[in-house]
């Protein structure tokens, strides 16, 4: 009964306030009913004191770029890299989100970047690897800090669209909610499963499997931000880390980790993957 | 409650009558609300029942959004042959569940999925879904049976193109939310307006509750044996509580460990979602691989059959004998759980 009630009042309310807006004839620029719904926190309209802050990621092989296989099987042409463990290789796809950038001012305090989630894909740098922070307040910045997947509110907040779109083959409908990373790769060596695939989707919000990783990075340089340039921010992200340190992962003894629990080495090999290079003012 | 409503429906009329020629305004706004005809599908939550935990936050219920979700629970154009749609393994005469010739449901080239088909209603309550909670928001849960290759085994990306296409779906969208625009989170929502509506609350049980029918002798003592027995799982008014719990039935061949593969926590090994006792008269066969038949074969395992395997509940560790007398009052007592209103609502019937 409450709860009829409380919902009939809510629609009640918001029905009355549509109504008072919705008749007033001669303003146009009535303040919009908030839409707190869709996006999270409403954006701020914000006057002069911002600029835009250019995020540029670069995916590495360690020092070189990392190169995306578009054959399925080995050919001379086909960039090769091997693998701490010792494993030829390459790499047919290395994507992953990252979420909830900030950026950390003198002072301590934040930025928070709105509606913050990218998907990363090694495979179309163009079109994802460079974007805009916008809004970000005049100021000197010192650091920045990411998720490296999707928190666990947006796993659980219903369809999403945008970045976050399901049909963006990020998702597991077997145990609902993001992948946040996906390297798959062929390699020379023989895998227990008799092929050459290697397949890592790393993902799990939850509890003991709950592979979010939180990155904070110190920039090597101040960034500045005010009405002079749009600064940029160099970042690097060596696909490789996801192989090493703390384990040392070796294709024929783990072909594939496609579940929260089988992927945790995984996500806590690249929680160190990115570098933060240059910053350009 | 029913008053409430109506009241509502008239002030919300009047409202938006009285500024008709702004109506357009209204829409504007970022999230428009659903114009006072569409109105009359809200949300229901009965008297006395818990809060839902699917609000519709995002999603506010039209008639058109319900509508085009009711379309879409019956489009087979959203199977990869295009021969199987929800209401293939749901059908509304067996409360939305796959009915008695299917132990398991039957998908696409007529691969067999390991798992029985779960009734549908009262959606919005449950947090988790699935008999081992592999979905954790009502307006997802239609992207798992649509990708699965043992349901209907189609890409959604191929889905949302090939409602795109139509004329149909362009038109039936439009209505639903304001232009053609057709994407993965309007569909999914609309989904989720159609199965969130579907809410069972008229069976004889409810009637008892609100006064306006009596138990027999019979049901009132299956009452009591159900108190005694059942209902620390199966907790009124909705006759789950929506844990996971393993109630000891004998490991299947499939070896299902049910929300240990969600988890991958051994203490979740075989358990699975408390199932509601709601329409149990349309919903056989029961259990989560479809083992029993009957209610009588229920009973009897309950007494009888309680398998000591790994994660036991620790309500079943101790015997609880219910006698045949017990036995066939508390049938008649579940047997007042069936809603027919609900399995022979035309609001939810299939349309093409
Ligand atoms: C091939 C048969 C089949 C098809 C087709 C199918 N389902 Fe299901 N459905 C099932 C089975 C089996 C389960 C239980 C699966 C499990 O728990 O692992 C289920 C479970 C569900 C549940 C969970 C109910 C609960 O109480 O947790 C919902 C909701 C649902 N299906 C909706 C849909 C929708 C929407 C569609 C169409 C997009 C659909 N189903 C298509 C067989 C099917
Ligand atoms: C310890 C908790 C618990 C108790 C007590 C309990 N159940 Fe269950 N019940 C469950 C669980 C869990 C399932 C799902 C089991 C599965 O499929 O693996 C279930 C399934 C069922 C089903 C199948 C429903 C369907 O849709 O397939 C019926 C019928 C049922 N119980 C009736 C009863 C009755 C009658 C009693 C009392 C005599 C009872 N239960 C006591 C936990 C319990």
């Amino acid at each position: 009964m409450k709860n009829i009630k409380t919902i009939t009042s809510k629609l009640l309310i918001t029905l009355i306030v549509l109504h008072l807006f919705s008749c007033k004839k001669k303003k146009e620029e009535d303040p919009v009913v908030v839409n707190t719904i869709t996006t999270g926190a409403p954006t701020v309209t914000t006057t002069a004191s911002t600029n835009d802050v250019t995020i540029n990621i670069t995916n590495m092989a360690d020092n070189v770029i990392l190169q995306i296989a578009k054959d399925t099987i080995y050919k001379p042409s086909t960039p090769k890299y091997i693998s701490a463990y010792g494993d030829t290789f390459s790499v047919t796809k290395f994507r992953y989100y990252i979420s909830n950038i900030k950026l950390k001012k003198q002072d301590g305090s934040y930025y928070t970047e709105t509606e913050s989630y990218h998907l990363i894909d090694a495979s179309d740098s163009l079109n994802t690897c460079k974007f805009n922070l916008k809004n970000v307040p005049y100021a000197t910045y010192t650091a920045i800090e990411y998720m490296i997947g999707v928190d666990s509110t947006r796993n659980c907040s219903g369809a999403q669209t945008g970045q976050l779109d399901p049909l963006k083959d990020m998702y597991w409908n077997w145990n609902q909610g993001y992948i946040f990373l996906k390297f798959e790769a062929y390699t020379s060596s023989i895998s227990s499963f008799g092929g050459h695939n290697v397949e890592y989707h790393v993902g799990g919000f939850k509890g003991a499997t709950n592979n979010i990783k939180n990155v904070s990075l110190t920039l090597p340089s101040n960034l500045v931000v005010d009405n002079d340039h749009i600064s940029k921010l160099f970042i690097k992200a060596n696909a490789k880390e996801c192989l090493k340190t703390p384990t040392t992962i070796s294709f024929a003894t783990l072909p594939t980790a496609i579940s929260p629990a089988s992927s945790k080495p995984i996500a806590n090999n690249y929680t160190d993957m990115f570098l933060v290079t240059t910053v350009i003012h | 409650m029913r008053t409430k409503i109506i009241y509502f429906l008239l002030f919300s009329l009047i409202f938006i009558f009285s500024c008709k020629k702004d109506t357009k305004k209204i829409n504007e706004t970022p999230q428009s609300e659903p114009t006072p005809t569409t109105n009359i599908y809200l949300p229901i939550v009965p008297q006395g029942w818990p809060a839902p935990s699917y609000m519709f936050q995002n999603n506010p219920v039209t008639y058109d959004g319900f509508t085009l979700g009711r379309y879409l629970f019956y489009e087979p154009l959203l199977s990869l042959d295009t021969t199987v749609a929800c209401g293939s393994c749901h059908e509304q005469t067996f409360a939305f569940s796959n009915g008695p010739s299917h132990t398991f449901s039957h998908g696409v080239n007529d691969v067999i999925g390991k798992r029985n088909s779960l009734a549908l209603f009262n959606l919005t309550w449950p947090n988790q879904l699935m008999w081992d909670g592999a979905v954790n928001n009502l307006e997802n849960q239609a992207i798992t049976p649509i990708t699965n290759p043992v349901e209907m085994n189609l890409n959604l990306g191929t889905a949302v193109s090939r409602l795109s296409y139509s004329t149909k779906y362009k038109t039936l969208f439009k209505k639903a939310f304001g232009d053609t625009l057709i994407n993965s989170q309007r569909m999914l929502r609309a989904f989720a307006q159609f199965m969130g509506l579907m809410v069972s609350n008229n069976s004889k049980y409810d009637k008892v509750k609100a006064g306006q029918d009596v138990f027999t002798l019979s049901e009132n003592n299956g009452y009591a044996v159900f108190t005694t027995n059942c209902a620390g799982c199966h907790t009124e008014p909705l006759f789950s509580d929506y844990t996971f719990r393993n109630k000891g039935l004998p490991i299947n061949a499939y070896q299902d460990s049910g929300r240990y593969n969600i988890t991958q926590n051994t203490a979740d090994i075989y358990k699975f979602k408390v199932p509601t006792l709601r329409n149990l008269g349309f919903t056989a066969p029961y259990m989560h691989d479809g083992r029993f038949q009957t209610l009588s074969e229920v009973i009897d395992f309950f007494t009888n059959g309680v398998a000591n395997t790994q994660n036991l509940d620790p309500f079943m560790v101790t015997p609880h004998p219910i006698t045949i007398q017990q036995k066939s009052d508390l049938i008649s007592f579940l047997n007042t759980l069936n809603d027919y209103s609900f399995t022979t609502n035309p609001r939810f019937s299939e349309i093409h």
